[in-house]
């Protein structure tokens, strides 16, 4: 008796893996470019999307049918990401994250070529996404989530403070000062792009 | 609306977030104000930045997602669903089967010089193949693992542990011992 019981309880649901397996055919491209936006390289952005499937996986079944895959995973995504790089950070880690940002100014300056004649290209192109993801690992990376959440991904304000697990107040703020800062990053950029107009 | 206020809505504006009446508010001052026009434009470039930047990965590095799900998914997919439910269970269930051997052994001893037994060490190779229990006695298990000395010790050891109980009790129940 016991040993029929065993077995049953063995099987696995059959419908429960395929479905999961759909839900991230829609939605593993994206995934994978908000890890990748988060980290700023493959290998991490690889190991934290696959750890997050896994963990998605592990709770499918409090997952609502009803509500949205890729909100929750996002959610996964992020949360494994802040506690992953805190665990890293051998800084201490600033303790309220919506107030004064850390002293990025003090990191090493980094070397602005000049940008005021920009070549419309494909090397222009890969050097600008090259330059942008590395002003954004330079954001709080609270910031940065909020700030690709709602730019590289298009979510809206709600939808991020779902994601996220804050106020509408708070995404707010984060995107605004993370915008912030990229435009002082990539202020050779947005000067070439007003002489540009000019 | 000072330049400040403005400046500090102008994220907000720029995705939409705001009330019809502060978006009106801003349209109508960032037409005006030089200063916080150049500053929308700033942002407007920086999303349009991020929104065209291209995806990072390859095909490879989605094909070794996909791998990689497939052999954790599939390759146990009742624990994968809830490791820990699992664990537990198993657990489980095997301490019940343990209880319930141990019951058994207990309830109905096998005695050394039980008839059936006796006909089996009769004929040593049948043994293996009808003993249901292929247990040796604890002894012999021992002295496998025991130098001399520890031997010693481990026998005065034995004769404390055991000396509560009767002599024949020493024996461990269900095994057939040969001495
Ligand atoms: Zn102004």
């Amino acid at each position: 008796m016991l040993q029929t019981e065993t077995l049953s309880l063995a099987r696995p649901a059959p419908d429960t893996l395929s479905e999961f397996e759909q839900q991230v055919k829609n939605y593993e491209k994206a995934f994978y470019h908000f890890a990748y936006r988060l980290t700023g390289n493959h290998d991490d952005a690889q190991d934290l999307t696959q750890e997050a499937l896994l963990k998605a996986y592990r709770a499918f079944n409090r997952f609502k049918p009803g509500t949205a895959f890729d909100r929750w995973v996002y959610q996964i995504i992020y949360r494994l990401f802040i506690d992953q790089y805190r665990k890293k950070r051998r800084r201490p880690f600033v303790a309220s994250l919506d107030e004064a940002p850390p002293h990025l100014d003090q990191e090493k300056p980094k070397e602005v070529p000049d940008y005021s004649k920009l070549p419309e290209d494909f090397a222009l192109r890969h050097e600008l996404g090259v330059t942008i993801q590395s002003a954004l690992l330079r954001l709080p990376e609270e910031f940065r989530a909020a700030v690709v959440l709602c730019d590289v991904q298009g979510f809206s304000y709600e939808e991020i403070s779902n994601i996220l697990q804050c106020s509408l107040g708070t995404v707010r703020s984060r995107i605004h000062r993370g915008r912030r800062q990229l435009r002082e990053y990539l202020q050779p950029y947005l000067s070439a792009e007003r002489s540009k107009k000019q | 609306m000072n330049c400040h206020r403005v400046q500090s809505l102008l994220s907000a504006y720029l995705d939409q977030e705001l009330s019809p009446e502060e978006q009106r508010l801003i349209r109508n001052h960032i037409f005006h104000c030089p200063i916080c026009a150049e500053n929308f434009e700033d942002l407007s470039h920086i999303k349009s930045y991020l929104g065209n930047l291209e995806p990072p990965f390859a095909q490879a590095d989605l094909d070794l997602l996909d791998q990689f799900l497939f052999d954790h998914l599939h390759a146990n997919p009742s624990f994968s669903a809830n490791p820990w439910v699992w664990g537990k269970r198993l657990a489980l269930t095997t301490a019940c089967v343990f209880l319930f051997l141990m019951t058994a052994f207990y309830l109905f001893p096998v005695e050394p010089n039980n008839p059936m037994l006796l006909t089996q060490e009769a004929a040593p190779f049948s043994i293996s193949s009808t003993t249901p229990y292929q247990l040796v006695s604890e002894r012999k298990t021992d002295v496998n693992f025991l130098s001399a000395d520890d031997e010693e010790q481990d026998e005065k050891k034995r004769n404390s542990d055991y000396s509560f109980f009767p002599e024949q009790s020493r024996l461990v129940p269900g095994v057939p011992v040969s001495r």
